[in-house]
């Protein structure tokens, strides 16, 4: 998993890239929820998760997206989705993720979202 | 009616072969006409599964994981087995999004995900070995 960071109108954009599962977190010790938690330690506020080009995820990928999410709540921040996969929603729909965390068709609307 | 030749395979309970795993089950079902999210399925199913018999069913971290596939008509089985610590995972209780967020969890959801996916999840011991047989039926073969 690769990740790629960039900040637009204050806003923390995180976009992932490759498979988020657990298989490869032993070599990749760097997770969405250390990244997010650097930037709440430095006062970020607004976050987006863009997986563009994320095409597989499994439980742990969930377990790491909720662990953010619950970094950024219990700061007082705000953490939205972007671009997800076919594949990626079909997991996400069936865990319950849109009942918690907002998502958004692409990057660009959850951008908007923040105005 | 088509079938596939039973093909198996093996792997070392470690993270690290589950790519072989997979690997097996993608040439297992090459030319078969499955659907994008068919494949998925059982991809993300099998990754689930061995995930959870590496992490919990040997404490000691050394053992097996056998794979066997087959298709019979319009359903693809996959069974999985180790001979770790017995653990049936029918009787998983479906978790729920709020109370994993709640309690602070990060895991909970891959048997459920797995099951999900599945038409068919049928666990027995046999033979002091954990069989999982997981079924897919599928649409275009």
């Amino acid at each position: 998993m690769n990740f790629i960071i960039e900040e637009k109108d204050g806003i923390f954009i995180l976009r992932m890239q490759g498979e988020l599962r657990l298989t490869e977190a032993p070599a990749h010790s760097i997770t969405m929820q250390k990244l997010v938690k650097e930037q709440l330690e430095l006062g970020k506020a607004k976050f987006i998760l863009d997986f563009k080009r994320v095409d597989f995820i499994d439980s742990y990928g969930i377990g790491d997206l909720v662990a953010s999410y619950v970094s950024a709540q219990n700061k007082g921040a705000k953490l939205k989705i972007a671009n997800l996969s076919l594949k990626v929603r079909l997991v996400l729909n069936y865990c319950g993720i849109p009942k918690i965390i907002e998502i958004f068709d692409d990057e660009e609307s959850a951008v908007k979202s923040f105005r | 009616m088509k079938r596939l030749p039973m093909e198996s395979f093996t792997i070392a309970a470690q993270l690290a072969e589950i790519d072989r795993a997979r690997e097996f089950l993608r040439n297992s079902v090459r030319g078969l006409a499955l659907s994008e999210e068919e494949f998925f399925k059982l991809d993300l199913s099998l990754v689930e599964i061995c995930t959870n018999i590496i992490l919990y069913a040997y404490p000691e971290k050394k053992g097996e994981i056998h794979i066997e596939i087959w298709l019979d008509s319009d359903r693809i089985y996959l069974e999985i087995r180790d001979s770790g610590i017995p653990f049936d995972p029918t009787q998983a209780q479906k978790p729920d999004i709020e109370d994993i967020i709640k309690a602070g969890q990060k895991g909970g959801l891959g048997i459920y995900l797995s099951r999900t996916f599945m038409d068919g999840f049928d666990y027995q011991r046999r033979k002091g070995q954990n069989v999982l047989t997981l079924m897919k039926k599928v649409k275009s073969i």
